[in-house]
This record gives structure tokens, C-alpha cells and sequence, in this order.
């Protein structure tokens, strides 16, 4: 505890934003607005070219959100040529929730296209309780997850790139890529 | 084959005395569902010490990899979704053989020396003594031993007999990033469950327990369940038991059975010889038709 009692911050004067934390809406966004403040809607510092912004797709197009993750069996796009690996994790699959599997006559194990507009990729649905629509500012959400790992060659089954599907967006600071929040469809294939 | 340093204690189909020269402490793998990720490193540490290779599967629309056990999966993380009191729980269970003080297996298995229970409590498969008739497949409350179709032999999880003869913990131990996955004595086990139970009930998950099912005569792998009244939400038989027909087989009720059955037909075929006399095979009659002479029967113009 310092002196006057509180305690202090210390942040570079080279920073875009920050230090505190802000909320923005993704750049591909399931909602036109920003419930916290309309009037900016996602962040002004990220980095973005000119034609990149051509092509972010809108929630009437594709009305999911989707976001990539790792798996424990495999790291990055390394281990598919290790047989023990591929064996635990053999090919590539995307989870959607049971409501979402009902609305679009999917089931567990159904080959499905995941399409944002960007381009496409092609996995096996597994369909899970553990995730469930969310009701943002009175809209039923669905959330689609997509592990990595697939694409290139291996001893898996061959897959698809999930980054493909992925915008290009770079953060204000540090230019992380936005590869957690943003907008796909999803149909049987 | 026998390992020099496990003293064996129960063989299939035999009768003998075990050893007595030196005691040995039961070993038992304390497996703690509640800090398991599911990450699979003991799947993965399984396949690598005993060299086994399962097929690059398919996705059927869940994390278990493979789907299922098989001669080539000794130990699997079998994955279930389950609503409990309310709320979903994600359930992974590291599934394979309990190594049962009261083996079914063992008991059900009609070669000898197929399967061998260590003085430590392994339940170890010796397969070139296995015909691969699967009786201990059903003799198994587990479902676990699985047949191989390429040489006829049943394959398990031998709690790395080889590695513990040696004093190391089994491979799965030594890969499990969690301690989730612990291996000792027996005792040390239960009271490192216990003290988990303690730990589990005081975070509100109240019905956790330790199972290790007497109807078996109790395990060498030992599970401490967060939904401990629920076993079956996990894949485990409530109250497994080797079954009352198995505990006659090789009874002396099946034994006298037996022998009283041998007497009975030769009784029997006494008498059918008194009254029926010898058998007499009918005369062989020329045949007609496009035989090749031989007694063989007669093929298509195509073959
Ligand atoms: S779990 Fe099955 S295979 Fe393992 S010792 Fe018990 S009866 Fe035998
Ligand atoms: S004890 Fe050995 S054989 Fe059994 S599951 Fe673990 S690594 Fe596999
Ligand atoms: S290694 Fe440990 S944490 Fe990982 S799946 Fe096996 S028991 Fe669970």
C-alpha cells in the first residue's frame, strides 16, 4: 500500500489504448451496436487494412459466432504426424450446442460446412451440452467452436485450415489476431 | 512367463501352492477423477511403454479416441456429459482393468496359466497360454479384456507389471500431469483417498466416495468418484459382482457335475450298444451323374 493509500498503475506512454480495459464489440459482430456505448461499436486503435475490411461478413449472413481453440492431444499443427497423437485426436471436428444441432437437423457425428466470408472449412459436428445459447441484449446467440490443428498433412485424417475463416484484425497494442470472436454459418454438408 | 520378482498367487484352471519365501506389499493405482483433465498423457504413455498402436479412427462426435478399449487401447478416457443436481458435469473416466482381488476373469478362464493374479494384486494376461475361447471377456464385470482377431489372444492393462516387478509406477502415473493419478500400497491408497474425500466433501460436492467394490473383493485401481452415489453416470457397474454362475464354475458342484456327466454317457452307451448292437455303415452305391469318380460332389462349368 502506498502513502496516499491507494494503490498506483504504471503504463508505457507507447501503448494505443489502454491501460484500463474496454469493452468492444468484435469486428464481425452478432449485434449492430455496442450495449455499453453506441457510438463506438468496436475498437478504433485495432489494426486493419483498407481491404481486409471488405471482408468482415454481417450477422445476417452469417448469423453464428464462432471461435478457435487449442486440444490437449495436439499442439499446434505439429503433432498430427506423431501416431500417438493422432490416434487420441484422429479428425478434425467443430462443437455446436444441442439447440443449434436441432434448428439446423444436425447430429452427433454428421459431417457439416463451416462457412464465414473468408472461406470454408469441412468437420465432423460434435454436439455438446457444454455449450448453450446465450441471450445477448435479447437475441439467441449460438456459438460454434472450432478447434485448430487440422489442415496441412499428417497422420490424422486430413482437415481444413480453421483459419480460414478468420478475419484480419490486429490489436491496437500488440496486434493479436482476432481469432476468438467472429461470424460464421453452419449446414450440413 | 512369470516375472522373477512378482510371486504369483492365483493361475487359471490349476491348483497349486503359491510361494510363501517373502511377503509383498498389495499395490493399488488411486485414479481422482476430480482432478483429471482428460488431457490423455496417460492414454498416450500407455500406448508408448507397451507399444501398442490403435488405428487412426474417425470422429464419431465425441472426445473418446479411440471409441472404444481393444487390444491395442489398454486404458481409454471415456467422456460423458451429465446433468447432476442441476447443474452439467462433464465426466471423464479413465476406464480399463480394476486388477479385482476377486478376479472373474481368472476364474472364467478354462486355459491354465492364461491368466495369473501377482502376490502385489496385478491381475496379469499370459498370452501364449490364451486359446482365445473370451470366457474371461464375459467373466469380466468390467467389460474390460478384449479378443484380437489377428492371433486369437485377449489383451488388458497389466498395471505395468513389468515396470512395477522393477520398482517403477506404471507408465499412465508417470505421464499424468495432474496427480490425478497416483500409485502405492494399497493402504497409502485409501487414506490418500480419504483424505481427499475430505477436501471434495468440504467443496460441497457431498456424495464423493471412494470405489474400490467389495463384490469383487475390492480393486487395485481405485477411483475417488465427485458423484460417488452415481457410478454408473461414469460407466462403473453400481455393485459389480462376478456373478453366481461364475462362482460355481469350477466349484466342486461343476466338478462332480462334470465327472457324474462322463459316467452317465458311458452308462448310457453301454446300454445303447445291449440293445442296438454295433453300428453298421450302408453300402456305398455306384453314383450316377457328373461326378469325377472320387465321391466328390459335382462342380459348375464356371469353376
Ligand atoms: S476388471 Fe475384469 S479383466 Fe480386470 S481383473 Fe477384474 S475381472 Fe479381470
Ligand atoms: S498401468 Fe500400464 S498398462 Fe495399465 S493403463 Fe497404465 S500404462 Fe497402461
Ligand atoms: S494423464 Fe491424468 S489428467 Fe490427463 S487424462 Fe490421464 S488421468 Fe486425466
Amino acid at each position: 500500500m502506498n502513502p496516499e493509500g491507494v494503490a498506483r498503475l504504471f503504463a508505457l506512454d507507447k501503448m494505443n489504448e489502454g491501460p484500463f480495459p474496454e469493452h468492444y464489440e468484435p469486428f464481425e459482430s452478432p449485434l449492430d451496436t455496442n450495449p455499453l456505448h453506441a457510438k463506438v461499436v468496436s475498437n478504433p486503435a485495432a489494426r486493419i487494412f483498407k481491404d481486409d475490411r471488405d471482408s468482415f461478413g454481417t450477422a445476417k449472413e452469417f448469423p453464428y459466432v464462432a471461435t478457435t481453440y487449442r486440444l490437449t492431444e495436439h499442439f499446434h499443427f505439429w503433432t498430427k504426424h506423431t501416431r500417438t497423437a493422432a490416434v487420441l485426436q484422429p479428425e478434425q471436428f467443430v462443437e455446436i450446442g444441442e439447440d443449434l444441432a436441432r434448428e439446423k437437423g444436425i447430429r452427433q457425428g454428421d459431417k457439416i460446412v463451416v462457412r464465414s466470408k473468408r472461406g470454408m472449412i469441412k468437420a465432423k459436428a460434435l454436439v455438446t451440452k457444454r455449450i448453450t445459447a446465450l441471450t445477448v441484449a435479447g437475441k439467441a446467440v449460438h456459438t460454434v467452436g472450432i478447434p485448430i490443428h487440422w489442415g496441412f498433412e499428417g497422420l490424422t485424417r486430413p482437415g481444413y485450415l480453421a483459419n480460414t475463416l478468420t478475419p484480419f484484425v490486429g490489436d491496437g497494442n500488440v496486434q493479436t489476431p482476432e481469432f476468438k470472436a467472429f461470424l460464421v454459418d453452419i449446414e450440413r454438408a | 512367463m512369470a516375472l522373477q520378482s512378482l510371486d504369483i498367487k492365483a493361475r487359471s484352471a490349476s491348483t497349486f501352492a503359491p510361494p510363501s519365501a517373502r511377503t509383498t506389499l498389495e499395490v493399488a493405482k488411486l485414479i481422482d477423477v476430480s482432478r483429471c483433465i482428460g488431457c490423455k498423457a496417460c492414454q498416450a504413455a500407455c500406448m508408448e511403454w507397451n507399444d501398442l498402436r490403435d488405428a487412426v479412427g474417425v470422429n464419431e462426435g465425441s472426445y473418446t479416441n479411440p471409441p472404444d478399449l481393444s487390444d491395442q487401447t489398454w486404458t481409454l478416457m471415456r467422456f460423458y456429459e451429465e446433468q447432476i443436481q442441476g447443474s452439467l458435469q462433464w465426466l471423464i473416466l479413465k476406464d480399463g482393468c480394476l486388477h479385482c482381488a476377486e478376479p472373474g476373469c481368472l476364474k472364467a478362464c478354462p486355459a491354465p496359466g492364461a491368466i495369473v493374479q501377482h502376490s502385489n494384486g496385478i491381475v496379469d494376461f499370459h498370452e501364449e497360454s490364451c486359446i482365445g475361447c473370451g470366457y474371461c471377456i464375459s467373466g469380466c464385470p468390467f467389460n474390460i479384456p478384449r479378443l484380437r482377431k489377428e492371433d486369437s489372444k485377449v489383451y488388458k492393462c497389466t498395471l505395468c507389471s513389468d515396470r512395477v516387478a522393477v520398482g517403477l509406477e506404471p507408465a499412465c502415473i508417470k505421464a499424468c500431469p495432474t496427480q490425478a493419478l497416483s500409485f502405492g500400497s494399497k493402504e497409502t491408497m485409501l487414506a490418500q483417498a480419504e483424505h481427499r474425500l475430505t477436501d471434495l466433501h468440504e467443496r460441497g460436492f457431498t456424495k464423493a466416495a471412494v470405489y474400490d467394490p467389495q463384490g469383487v473383493g475390492g480393486t487395485h485401481v481405485v477411483y475417488v468418484l465427485p458423484h460417488g452415489d452415481r457410478p454408473e453416470a461414469y460407466g462403473l457397474p453400481k455393485d459389480p459382482s462376478i456373478g453366481p454362475l461364475l462362482a460355481v464354475w469350477r466349484s466342486w458342484v461343476s466338478r462332480s457335475l462334470g465327472v457324474f456327466t462322463m459316467f452317465a454317457v458311458l452308462v448310457a452307451g453301454v446300454f445303447h450298444y445291449m440293445k442296438v448292437g454295433p453300428l453298421e455303415e450302408p453300402r456305398d452305391e455306384p453314383r450316377d451323374g457328373p461326378g469325377d469318380g472320387q465321391g466328390r460332389p459335382p462342380r459348375d462349368a464356371s469353376s
